[in-house]
Parts: structure tokens; C-alpha cells; sequence
């Protein structure tokens, strides 16, 4: 990325939105920062980790994001100030710290930045945390540039100093992974305020059973309302700019960036009462007032949910006032799902104030016509990856052990992939018990996917309920394995389950960007340090079948899987083999590359099924591209005529 | 002066490092800029899509049918880009070899050709041109480096109100040392080619 220029020097530079945040954060003196990967945040303590040693704080990536908020949140209860980061899902794993902290809230500044995923381009769900930050009663901040981005994390540090509550930043994923340029601040000289004090400011302070006791502390956190809506009141982050129009539009965070841009194009600048929401909770009240008795009709643009369209509505009906609030949803032409874009915008405003529609039939059509010519391209793992050996093996583990309808359960990461399911657009689906569908590639292989860590349970309580169809096996990464699998696992060991449990290990946290995982053995600052034995964990865990194989060796792998899944009772193939894009990073020489023999090959497509975007089938044979093919030899150990070897 | 440009390429060819090279280049000519992308197609062989907006504008998107230039380091993902966002008469620019989809590989999807794309653009008056960029960047003295080509071919060929100096700035910043000079010779030589073949295109 292009922007770390902050050891040069210029004061205004191109930054990622989350460089920003990463920024905003050093220039608010923070003493501590936590994340776990999740896209797309991950940037922010990327960011933090590759500039540290120009600063003094402490940087690392964290096991899982509750225990990445713990982190931060023990520096801010000895007076530091901290950060963590994490996307969307990652704040339901951190949601039972995230609810009770503000039952006492914090005395160093904690920001909590989460960044959503509006048309889920990197997600499982386009959950709108700003609920959540309602839902936990603190100050929720959402900027709309990475201008904005950096300021408000380090305003966001003073506010929760003041109003003593961790403050919630949400960001999205046309913020964060947006550039723009940023004017840079200035960066103070860190004070010291370290220190513990278990009655600072209330008896039993950071003990949540402590008197007053929970109900106590839920009055004390009810009461800091009153001064979150002041700090709402006063932020420069909201703004009113009345016209005398009839219609205002009020733009939350990214939403008025998307109003700005239409008004200029519609050049209705000077007809529109316009609002900036920066605050959506609490919402600056006293300035939406002024909005919604001077308009008749007001528009709400935002990103997520309808949340600071339902806000405004109950503020209108506590006033009294007639104004009607138009948002998104039935009856306007933007969805509750997907993410937010220009044409969207444009086509309600333009909607509502008869303008015309930019797009021309004449346009459409010509789209129409056009857009089979288009072949879609899916992601796919990469040339060389490990798991294109892993599940390779998978399937032929499963026609080994023979027929029937096994359930794959799968989990996040590159491997979930094995469940995009490229080529299964014509799938009929039906009503039938129990019905096996062809596993024609790597990418159908994956049967149930939904959350870190979920396979394994959801393994146990398919077998628990009798499932007796076919195996039952659950595929996690060397990641995930700490992060979410650990309780999963002792529960299996413990209740016997009869399921197969392969953990993909490839050594890093890779999806994501290559972040270390409890495996690799290094820090998030690139620092040597201990690298744990999954195989090691399981055994001491009291499993009794664990196995270790490479990947790339499909004979052994295919072996170990079949007899995972014959043992009755649990059973952890480990398949460990570095990241192929990790390792391609760090060879220094060329590497060999893979060859098909023409002559040999009598286009069985084997090899095709592997799933590897370095083999094409062109004119009748099969073809391997020189420039992605990395040299693993997975095609050369599955072809059916020994037709592929070194070039 | 253009100031709403798409970037496209596969997830790995580096056109994100293109889209940011111009963006960085626009920063130090005092311009404001807005680089809308995402980075999930990037290295598992999506496509990739950044909108370039200098100048003008708040939102970080450029609108369907609103980008002025699409610079394309492949072609499908240049048809792809064009077809959504390519404005009537616009300009797509395209290195001419193909990377092929996976689902092209095996057999499930047809590739479309280089004329089909033509004739498609010429349909809403747009304007296209493709180059060889990977021989320059193989004459410059590493493939990796036809993002480079490009960038250098997109500053000669178009009015960006840009200084040259800006762009090889940016790219200082940007490479790791031991590459830079590779870098700018790819820079270079996209820069002759552009000047060589296009001189038309400047708006």
C-alpha cells in the first residue's frame, strides 16, 4: 500500500481508511493495541505492527477478538489507552466482554473499531453493528472518509476518557478499504496516568458483583446517557443546513459522501435541507429537531439498517411532528440488503423529486445484450495451495469408504472455498431426505458452513441425533483451531462423538493476509516467538487418533482421512504444509514448474477436478499456464497416465 | 482532464498498486482524490475493480455508466469494468493477453474474444485500445512489472493533469529499492509506447 509515509514527513498522504484509523490512533496516545484478522479491518493493527517501532505502544494480534478486547480493556483499567479492531462477526464472538464493560466503562480511552461489510463482500452477514453499540448503551461514531476515519479515532480516545465508557467506531468497507488524501495531526507526548485503583470513582469499580452490584452499575451507565447526548449535541461530526426548503435528506456516515455527490450532479444544492449524521447513536437530537420542523418530507441515507431512519421516526413522534421520514426498504428503490451506491442514491432522491433516471433504455439494453459475452470468474485457491491436496484426498477418502450421503462441515478461511460451489450453478434442489450430490471439484465439497469453529459442533450434534447416512466430518484451519475449535474439540473428545476432524494447517492466518497465527511463530511485528502443536493439544486433550500428514503427499493423506473416518469415536487428521503464496514469497530462485506430456494425456479431467487456476483445458488437452504454476507436483501425483512431470 | 478512472484486473496482476500510484501521484499535485476498491478478489484470482475519482467528488464510487477511462491490465475484466461502467464514449485501455477464469479452464464458460469486446465498446461510441504490455514489462526486465506499463501508458495517452515527476515520485515511495529501477524503466517504456501509439487520445 501506498501511503506509509509517515517517517517522511508530508503532512497530507494517500491512506487506506484503516492506515487512518491506525493513524488517528497513534495521534490519540494510545499505549495498546489488540485485533484478531477480519476483513476488512485488519489493516488497522497491520498498520500499528509495521510502524511500532517508530512508536512506543504495544501491538499484537490476539487469539480471538474477546480476547483481543480484554486486552485493551485491562490497559484502559490501569489508565491507558487502547485500541481494538475487528470486523463485523468479530464482535459477536467479543459481544459478552463488549456488554458488560460498560457496566463500570473504562478510565484509560478504549475505542472499539468495527468495521461492517455492507453487500458482504468479505463476510457471512451484513449485520449493522451500530445496533450493538445502542444495544450496549456507549457513544457509536461512524465516519464517512478516511479523513474522517483518523480524526474521529483520536477524538474518540478523549470522549472516552471523559465519559468514562468505551466508545464504538464503526466503520464499513467503502471506508476502510477506500483511499483517500489525508491530512495528518500531530502527535503527542504520552502521559503517564498508570495505575490501579479497584474504587476509582465507585466502590467495586471494575468488578461487576461488587457494590452496588450489577443493578447499580446498570443505573450508574443509564445515567452517563444524558452526557453521551451532550457529546452527540456538540460534536462538529453532526451538522444542520437549512435552506428553506421543504425537503431535507440526512446522510449517516458514508451515506452523505453518496448525498453530496447526487446534489452536485442534480445541482440541487441550494433546494435541500441538508443533515450530516456522524453520531448515530445517541443522535444529536436538538439540531434533527430544526431538520424536521422546517422540512415536510425528509429522505435518510445511510448504510446497514434502517437505524438511524427508525431513530429519526421515534424523535419525530416525541416531537410531534409531522415531517414524513422516507428511508429504505419497502416502497423505496433501496433494499434492506446490499450494500449502498451511487445509482441507488441518485434513483431515490432523483425518485422523490422527479428527476430523471440517469440509465437510458438504450443502455440497458445494450447491458442486456452484452453481459453473457462476460464469463464470471470466481476466486479459487491458488496454484500449489495445500488444501487443493487436502480435499482431493477428502474425496477419495469418501469413495474409499463407499457410498452414502456424508456431511462436510466447514469453517472460515481460504478452505471455505470448498464451498462456493463454482460449478454447481445449475443445481436443482430438492425436498429429498438425505440426497447426495456430486462432488465434481474442490469447490463443492463443503456441505454446511456459518461461523468460525461451527464444523465441529455442528458434526457432533448431526451424529448426537443419530445421523447414520454416511460420515460425518468437520474441516477447520490452523487459525480457526484457537480461535473458536478448542471448546468444540474437548466437547467431542469428551462425548465421544463418532466424527473426522481434519485441520487444514497451512502455518499462517491466510485469507486474511497472512497475519501469524498461534502456529507460525512470530508476533504481529515480525519478531520470532513460540509456535504451538495442534497435534500436541489434541493428544493432550485425551484424543486417541491423531495423525499428521502433508498435504501435498495424497497417499498418505487419502490413508489417514479414510481411517479417521472408519475409527468410532473422534478423530484429527492434522494436514500441514505451508501456504503456497507464503512460501513463493520467500524463494529466492526460480521454481520448477509442471508439464503436460500431450501425447500421454488422454483427457480424462482428472486433473481438472483438482481445482488448481494453473490448469486449463484448451483445444482438446490439457495445458498448464508457466507463470501460475508454482511446482507443487499435486497434478503430477493424481494423473491417471503418468502424463505430467517437471518441465 | 479525466477524473473518473477504473482500474481492472485479476486478483494478483497489481492493479491496486496502479490505482494508488495514480491516486499518490494526484496528492502531490494537490488534488483532491477518491479510490473506491475491494481487496477480496486480490491474490485468490478474482476480479478486481478500483474506481479513481480526482478532483471531484466525496463518495469513494464512481457512478454506472460515469468512468471517463477504464485501464484494464486484462481484457475480460476490462469488458467486465466497461459494461457496468464505461460512459458513453469513453476510453477502455487494455493489455491484450487474457488470463483465463477457472471456469474457462475447464470448459464451463467461453472466453469472449478481443473483437467481440471492440465491437461491444463501439456500440455506445466508447473508444478501444489494447497493448502488449507484458512485452514491454519482459523488456523493461520483469513481467510483475506491466501494472507499471500501463500506469506509464495512461499518463502519456490521456490528460490527467498530472506531472510525469509526480508519477515516478509516487512510484519511489511505493517499490521495494531493489525493484525501483526496473519499475521505472517499465514506467518508461509504457510512457514511449503511449506517446508512440495515442497521441490522439489526450481529451
Amino acid at each position: 500500500m501506498v501511503g506509509g509515509e509517515w517517517a517522511k514527513k508530508r503532512r497530507r498522504v494517500l491512506l487506506l481508511g484503516n492506515q487512518a484509523i491506525a493513524r488517528g490512533a497513534i495521534e490519540g496516545g494510545i499505549g495498546v493495541a489488540s485485533a484478531y484478522p477480519g476483513t476488512p479491518s485488519s489493516e488497522i493493527i497491520g498498520e500499528l505492527a509495521r510502524v511500532s517501532r517508530d512508536y512506543r505502544y504495544y501491538v499484537e494480534w490476539s487469539t480471538n477478538e474477546k480476547v483481543a478486547l480484554e486486552i485493551a480493556a485491562g490497559a484502559a483499567l490501569v489508565g491507558v489507552r487502547a485500541i481494538v479492531a475487528m470486523k463485523n462477526a468479530g464482535l459477536n464472538v467479543a459481544l459478552d466482554t463488549f456488554m458488560t464493560l460498560p457496566y463500570g466503562g473504562v478510565r484509560g480511552g478504549l475505542v472499539i473499531v468495527v468495521a461492517d461489510d455492507p453487500g458482504a463482500h468479505y463476510s457471512s452477514t451484513e449485520q449493522d453493528t451500530r445496533r450493538l453499540g445502542a444495544y450496549a448503551r456507549i457513544l457509536c461514531l461512524e465516519p464517512s472518509t478516511p479523513q474522517e476515519s483518523k480524526d474521529m479515532t483520536r477524538i474518540a480516545l478523549e470522549i472516552s476518557e471523559e465519559t468514562e465508557l468505551p466508545v464504538l467506531l464503526r466503520s464499513i468497507t467503502r471506508v476502510s478499504h477506500s483511499s483517500a488524501d489525508v491530512v495528518l495531526g500531530e502527535i503527542p507526548k504520552r502521559e503517564g496516568a498508570l495505575g490501579f485503583n479497584k474504587h476509582w470513582g465507585m466502590p467495586y469499580r471494575w468488578n461487576v458483583y461488587g457494590s452496588p452490584g450489577a443493578v447499580g452499575k446498570h443505573r450508574w451507565l443509564e445515567e452517563r446517557q444524558a452526557q453521551l447526548q451532550q457529546v452527540a449535541e456538540e460534536s462538529i461530526y453532526n451538522s444542520v443546513h437549512l435552506v428553506g426548503a421543504s425537503t431535507g435528506i440526512v446522510g449517516a456516515g458514508i451515506g452523505y459522501a453518496y448525498v453530496l455527490d447526487v446534489l452536485d450532479e442534480l445541482e440541487l444544492n441550494s433546494q435541500i435541507n441538508l443533515a450530516k449524521v456522524g453520531t448515530p447513536y445517541p443522535l444529536p437530537a436538538t439540531k434533527l429537531q430544526r431538520l424536521l420542523e422546517s422540512s415536510k418530507q425528509v429522505i435518510v441515507v445511510e448504510e446497514g439498517e434502517p437505524f438511524v431512519e427508525e431513530s429519526i421516526k421515534q424523535l419525530a413522534q416525541r416531537l410531534d411532528c409531522r415531517c414524513k421520514i422516507i428511508g429504505k426498504g419497502a416502497g423505496s428503490p433501496i433494499p434492506l440488503y446490499g450494500e449502498l451506491t451511487p445509482e441507488l442514491v441518485r434513483d431515490q432522491i432523483a425518485g422523490i423529486l422527479e428527476r430523471s433516471l440517469r440509465k437510458s433504455t438504450k443502455r440497458r439494453q445494450w447491458e442486456k445484450r452484452w453481459k453473457d459475452r462476460i464469463s464470471s470468474r470466481s476466486s479459487t485457491l491458488c496454484p500449489g495451495c495445500p488444501h487443493l491436496g487436502a480435499y482431493w484426498s477428502l474425496r477419495k477418502a469418501l469413495e474409499r469408504v463407499g457410498g452414502n450421503v456424508p456431511i462436510i462441515n466447514g469453517d472460515i478461511g481460504c478452505y471455505e472455498q470448498g464451498g462456493y460451489g463454482v460449478f454447481s450453478q445449475q443445481v436443482t434442489a430438492t425436498s429429498d431426505v438425505s440426497r447426495m450430490y456430486q462432488i465434481s471439484s474442490s469447490y463443492e465439497i463443503l456441505d454446511t458452513n456459518y461461523v468460525m469453529g461451527s464444523g465441529i459442533g455442528l458434526s457432533q450434534g448431526e451424529r448426537k441425533a443419530g445421523y447414520c447416512d454416511g460420515p460425518v466430518v468437520a474441516v477447520v484451519g490452523d487459525s480457526t483451531f484457537f480461535h473458536a475449535a478448542m471448546p468444540a474439540v474437548v466437547n467431542a473428545i469428551l462425548n465421544d462423538a463418532d466424527i473426522a476432524l481434519l485441520v487444514l494447517d497451512n502455518k499462517w492466518t491466510s485469507m486474511t493476509g497472512h497475519q501469524p497465527s498461534p502456529v507460525t511463530g512470530r508476533t504481529a511485528e515480525g519478531k520470532k516467538s513460540r509456535a504451538l502443536n495442534i497435534a500436541a493439544i489434541c493428544k493432550s486433550f485425551g484424543a486417541e487418533f491423531v495423525r499428521e500428514v502433508d498435504p501435498y503427499d495424497i497417499n498418505e493423506s487419502t490413508i489417514a482421512i479414510e481411517a479417521a473416518i472408519r475409527h468410532k469415536g473422534f478423530g484429527v487428521v492434522i494436514l500441514q504444509r505451508e501456504c503456497a503464496l507464503q512460501r513463493v514469497r520467500s524463494r529466492r530462485k526460480e521454481t520448477k514448474v509442471m508439464q503436460v506430456d500431450e501425447e500421454a494425456c488422454v483427457e480424462c479431467k482428472a486433473c481438472l477436478q483438482l481445482g488448481c487456476p494453473a490448469i486449463r483445458f484448451r483445444n482438446g488437452k490439457v495445458n498448464i499456464d508457466e507463470l501460475l504454476c508454482v511446482g507443487c507436483g499435486l497434478c503430477k501425483r493424481i494423473c491417471t497416465m503418468a502424463g505430467i512431470t517437471d518441465r | 482532464m479525466l477524473q473518473k478512472i477504473g482500474v481492472a484486473g485479476v486478483g494478483g496482476q497489481g492493479s491496486i498498486l496502479v490505482s494508488h500510484l495514480l491516486a499518490a501521484a494526484a496528492i502531490k499535485a494537490s488534488m483532491k482524490v477518491r479510490v473506491g476498491e475491494t481487496f477480496g478478489g486480490a491474490m485468490r484470482g478474482g476480479p478486481v475493480f478500483s474506481h479513481v475519482k480526482i478532483g471531484e467528488g466525496e463518495s469513494p464510487l464512481i457512478g454506472e455508466c460515469e468512468a471517463e477511462l477504464i485501464l484494464s491490465l486484462e481484457p475480460l475484466e476490462g469488458f467486465r469494468a466497461a459494461v457496468r461502467f464505461l460512459s458513453e464514449g469513453g476510453w477502455l485501455v487494455s493489455n491484450t493477453r487474457p488470463w483465463y477464469p477457472l471456469e474457462v479452464n475447464v470448459g464451463y464458460t467461453q472466453y469472449p474474444t478481443i473483437n467481440e469486446i471492440k465491437v461491444a465498446i463501439s456500440e455506445i461510441e466508447g473508444k478501444c485500445f489494447f497493448l502488449d504490455a507484458i512485452d514491454l514489462a519482459v523488456r523493461a526486465g520483469n513481467i510483475k512489472t506491466m501494472n507499471v506499463v500501463m500506469l506509464g501508458t495512461m499518463y502519456s495517452a490521456f490528460d490527467l493533469g498530472i506531472d510525469e515527476g509526480f508519477f515516478r515520485e509516487a512510484i519511489m515511495d511505493a517499490v521495494p529499492p531493489s525493484t525501483l529501477k526496473t519499475n521505472l524503466k517499465a514506467f518508461n517504456l509504457g510512457v514511449q509506447y503511449g506517446e508512440l501509439r495515442f497521441p490522439k487520445a489526450r481529451s
